[in-house]
């Protein structure tokens, strides 16, 4: 969490390779990718890390299937396997019955879980999420919350930026960002003594 | 590869998804590759109608042509003239004009007189009016005539002025379809000639013959010269009968009173041959007592001349061409870079999943190439049907050739790659952490 400027999404980006520090190392599973050429950087976006964005960002041509399997093409997986993973990942997400719609034939909250189900279709380890809720309604953002909950659940980290106080709540381990640095970074007593 | 296949797959689906966009790419590269093609068809027709005119009149010669001066004019030159009314004599164009020149041109190869009598062949009830060309064997050889049967004609027929005939192909097919002509006579108005020998079809453009004056040689029969002269009738003589019709019938019909219709003089060197056809001009015009009853051509220098002019329009020809083939360049820039820019957030999301430059540059080039190809292809029929629709509605002769497909093609291929290149290393080839990171970082894509 953080006001508006402080660095969230920088953060963001660098944790998700889209962007390397200026000074600094960054770890990701003892490797250092700061320095990695882009080939390779690519391919730890690719295998690694799932995105979700505030504003879905999927492609308005393809069907939601062709959408989420889109980082299955990118691993060089052959079609019918890339449309099967993406259909059982679609399942998950709830929506079987939209595999053929277009996007702009979904509504918000759909939309936003055909990004999900992209984010999760190469199995990545991290999952990074910059304000995944902040253009849907309260309901349709629990149902979102709800599904992380459950990726959560399967041994996945999601990393995720939010401006709400009961989303954030949802959170194990909370970092507040001001002026580009970390100001406080706390255990969110409440879930971790629920959980033990 | 499946990846290059996706990514060519993608490419397709981008072009389909904007088809008007694509076609206005691509008529760029159609107008200019099919613009190409047809003016490099006009330039290489025309130079090709010039070089098979330069094949029909030989080279190094010079043609002087008898003609007959306007009443008026040699009537108004008396009056002017300080003189009598009579109007100045010229004994017109004769084998001695022949022997002067052979005299006196100095690099001289060959001199030809040609003198055309009008008149009908007969043989076997068959009739038909055509020239009889009363020529020497430097006709044949002037003209690039080849015989397909027989002999020239030799010294002696030549020397005696034997009734000897050689005849045209055409001739041939109508007087003698099936047998051989060689050694039959046929009548030419008054006088039986003896064939010994039958020309070779000339084939050449009615339109190419007509520009060079030069008759349809496959429908004449030829003879010597001074078979003509003797056998027929010699103009330079005043003979009783044409006293007689003078006073009968008061204005002479037939006022040509010219020896030889055509002499044909081939130089040594072509260097010489403006010089020779000077020297020759004052020479005619001495002898012709300063009346010019003639006119001399240089069919080489005029057909130089004419190559010249054709030269220049090809190049400026080529240089549109190629402007239009540049403009459709840019044109695909244009629209790549436009693209690019517009799917400057496509690019992020992709990258954001996992795609590399690779990807994102085959998915554009694809798109680029596709494009073009398409273009090209269309542009290469258009070209080609324009070449034809022009060669046969504005009556000039096109030549569509291969390497000028492959040129316009590959043109066009290159200004594509290169036009493309630019709007695609603008975005593609820079890495996320320089100039155009801020495209690919996650708040621009979620902007
Ligand atoms: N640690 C840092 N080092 C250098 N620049 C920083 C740092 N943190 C933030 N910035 C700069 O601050 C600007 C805003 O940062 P950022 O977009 O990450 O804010 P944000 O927290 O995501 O805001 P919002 O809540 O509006 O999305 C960016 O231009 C970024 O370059
Ligand atoms: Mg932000």
């Amino acid at each position: 969490m953080g006001p508006s400027g402080s660095g969230k999404s920088t953060l963001m980006n660098l944790l998700g390779c889209l962007d390397t520090p200026t000074s600094g190392k960054y770890f990701l599973s003892n490797i250092d990718v700061s320095l990695m050429p882009d080939d390779d950087l690519a391919k730890v976006r690719n295998e690694e890390i799932g995105f979700v964005f505030q504003s879905f960002n999927l492609l308005p041509r393809m069907s939601a299937l062709e959408n989420v399997s889109l980082p299955l093409v990118y691993s060089g997986i052959t079609k019918s396997k890339r449309l099967a993973k993406a259909r059982d990942v679609l399942a998950q997400v709830g929506l079987s019955d939209r595999a053929q719609h277009r996007p702009n034939e979904l509504s918000g909250g759909q939309r936003q879980r055909v990004a999900i189900a992209r984010a999760l279709v190469n199995e990545p380890s991290i999952i990074l999420a910059d304000e995944p809720t902040g253009n849907l309604d309260t309901k349709t953002s629990n149902e979102i919350m709800q599904i992380f909950e459950t990726i959560y659940d399967a041994g996945n980290t999601i990393i995720l930026v939010t401006h709400e106080q009961d989303i954030a709540a949802h959170a194990h381990r909370l970092i507040n960002m001001r002026d580009g640095v970390i100001a406080s970074d706390i255990q969110n007593e409440s879930i971790v003594r629920i959980q033990q | 590869m499946q990846r290059i296949l996706f990514n060519f797959y993608i490419a397709m689906e981008a072009v389909f998804a904007n088809r008007l966009r694509a076609l206005l790419t691509a008529l760029g590269i159609i107008f200019g590759v099919a613009a190409v093609i047809a003016m490099l068809a006009i330039g290489y027709g025309a130079k090709q109608s010039i070089l098979e005119q330069m094949k029909l009149i030989g080279t190094n010669n010079i043609a002087i042509k008898a003609f007959v001066p306007e009443e008026e004019e040699a009537a108004s030159s008396s009056s002017t003239g300080n003189k009598s009314n009579k109007k100045p004599w010229s004994p017109g164009l004769t084998m001695e004009d022949v022997a002067a020149i052979e005299r006196v041109i100095p690099n001289l190869e060959k001199t030809s007189p040609e003198m055309e009598i009008s008149t009908s062949a007969i043989r076997a009830g068959k009739l038909q009016s055509l020239k009889c060309v009363g020529v020497t064997n430097a006709f044949f050889e002037l003209n690039n005539l080849e015989l397909s049967q027989g002999n020239f004609f030799s010294d002696w027929h030549i020397r005696n002025g034997r009734p000897v005939c050689i005849i045209g192909k055409s001739v041939q097919i109508k007087f003698f379809p099936e047998e051989n002509p060689i050694g039959q006579t046929i009548k030419c108005g008054n006088t039986w000639l003896t064939i010994v020998g039958v020309m070779e079809r000339r084939v050449a453009s009615s339109k190419s013959l007509e520009q060079l004056g030069i008759r349809d040689y496959n429908s004449d029969i030829y003879l010597p010269v001074s078979t003509a002269l003797l056998r027929f009738k010699n103009r330079a003589k005043i003979t009783r009968a044409d006293i007689g019709n003078q006073f009968n019938e008061g204005s002479n019909t037939n006022d040509n009173y010219h020896q030889l219709d055509r002499l044909v003089i081939r130089i040594k060197d072509s260097e010489y041959l403006q010089a020779s056809s000077d020297v020759v001009a004052r020479l005619l015009k001495r002898r012709h007592r300063e009346l010019v009853d003639y006119e001399i051509q240089v069919p080489e220098l005029l057909l130089q001349q004419q190559q010249k002019t054709q030269e220049t329009f090809n190049f400026v020809l080529a240089v549109i061409a190629g402007i239009s083939l540049l403009v459709g360049g840019i044109g695909i820039m244009n629209i790549m870079l436009a693209s690019v820019l517009e799917r400057i957030k496509e690019i992020g999301i992709r990258r954001s999943l996992g795609a590399n430059k690779k990807d994102i540059i085959y998915q554009f080039l694809f798109e680029a190439v596709f494009i073009s190809l398409i273009g090209g292809l269309i542009g290469v029929v258009l070209g080609v049907v324009s070449a034809k629709t022009i060669a046969s509605y504005a009556d000039i002769p096109t030549v569509v050739t291969a390497w000028s497909i492959l040129l316009s093609f590959w043109c066009s291929s290159l200004s594509r790659f290169n036009f493309w290149n630019f709007p695609c290393s603008k975005s593609c080839k820079s890495r996320p952490d320089q100039s155009l990171a801020h495209r690919l970082r996650m708040d621009s894509i979620s902007s």
